[in-house]
């Protein structure tokens, strides 16, 4: 028996989703586009390079979120902005 | 566009209400496009004179940050990327036909590991960002950094939600590649 048949008869599983089906997944599911569903995850748990993967592209999304820290907004540019809009009330 | 009679006055609760909250992703977006303050002072600004003068395709109540992002994306490409001296390229060929390639069946392009990229720190992770084409670029602050759904993404950069979903998927590639040369520079890899 191979490797994926007996970790298929261990999951109780005959209907599973396919490797590069996982990998289209994978950046829907990261990005919220798509639950994870329960074929998804139990690939996940057979699947050490899909669930590397998953890991990493989770972890530099909210590394991203994190540490790209926002520009700060330079003094004087929202005053500008408003002063403009309400120069073209008048005007 | 259906167009929306406002009166001055609502015009300007409007404004201030719905569209100036979102000023910091704005000026972020706008600094993250053209690496330069006074750019994205001016990228800013004009973007909110453009929204003020067509204020009136703007439904109250509707999605404020997509639209001010389309408007702010428009006038980059059409005021400010003309300046650019050397304008960035995208083949975008080679990106559609990327998707669906093999290549998306590679699980892991790089050595990169989660638990590297908690070691690095703030400062490569953007300049990784910003080292990447300008559209590539973009696709990722829209998403990762402002949550953007992918409908909202096709319609701020005007190209169909598969061509979104190619381009996010090639841009975190060349990211972690970028950030796997980061890595093995520091030697957190080898």
């Amino acid at each position: 028996m191979g490797l994926k048949e007996f970790l298929n008869k261990i999951a109780g599983r005959k209907e599973r989703l396919s490797h590069s089906e996982c990998l289209q997944m994978l950046n829907m599911v990261i990005d919220e586009e798509m639950d994870e569903s329960e074929e998804f995850k139990s690939h996940l748990n057979v699947c050490m390079p899909c669930y590397e993967k998953y890991k990493l592209d989770k972890a530099l999304k909210a590394m991203l979120k994190a540490k790209c820290c926002r520009a700060e907004v330079p003094d004087g540019l929202v005053e500008d902005i408003k002063s403009k809009i309400s120069g073209n009330i008048i005007s | 566009m259906a167009k929306n009679s406002y009166t001055e006055k609502e015009k300007q609760q409007v404004f201030n209400q719905e569209f100036m909250p979102h000023v910091n992703s704005m000026y972020n977006f706008a600094h993250r496009l053209t690496f330069d303050e006074d750019d994205a002072k001016d990228l800013v600004q004009d973007t909110f004179m453009k929204a003020f003068r067509f204020i009136e395709s703007f439904e109250k109540g509707t999605n404020a940050k997509a639209w001010l992002f389309r408007i702010l994306k428009n006038s980059f490409i059409n005021d400010f990327r003309k300046k650019s001296k050397a304008p960035s390229k995208v083949d975008y060929q080679e990106v559609e036909t990327y998707y669906n390639s093999d290549e998306v069946n590679t699980p892991i392009t790089t050595d990169l590991r989660a638990e590297t990229v908690h070691d690095l720190i703030g400062d490569e992770i953007s300049n990784a960002l910003n080292s990447l084409d300008v559209d590539f670029r973009t696709v990722i602050i829209l998403c990762d950094l402002e949550g953007f759904k992918y409908d909202e993404m096709a319609k701020i950069l005007d190209i169909p939600i598969g061509t979104v979903r190619s381009r996010l998927h090639r841009a975190r590639i060349l990211l972690k590649e970028k950030l796997s040369e980061y890595a093995k520079q520091m030697g957190y890899l080898r």
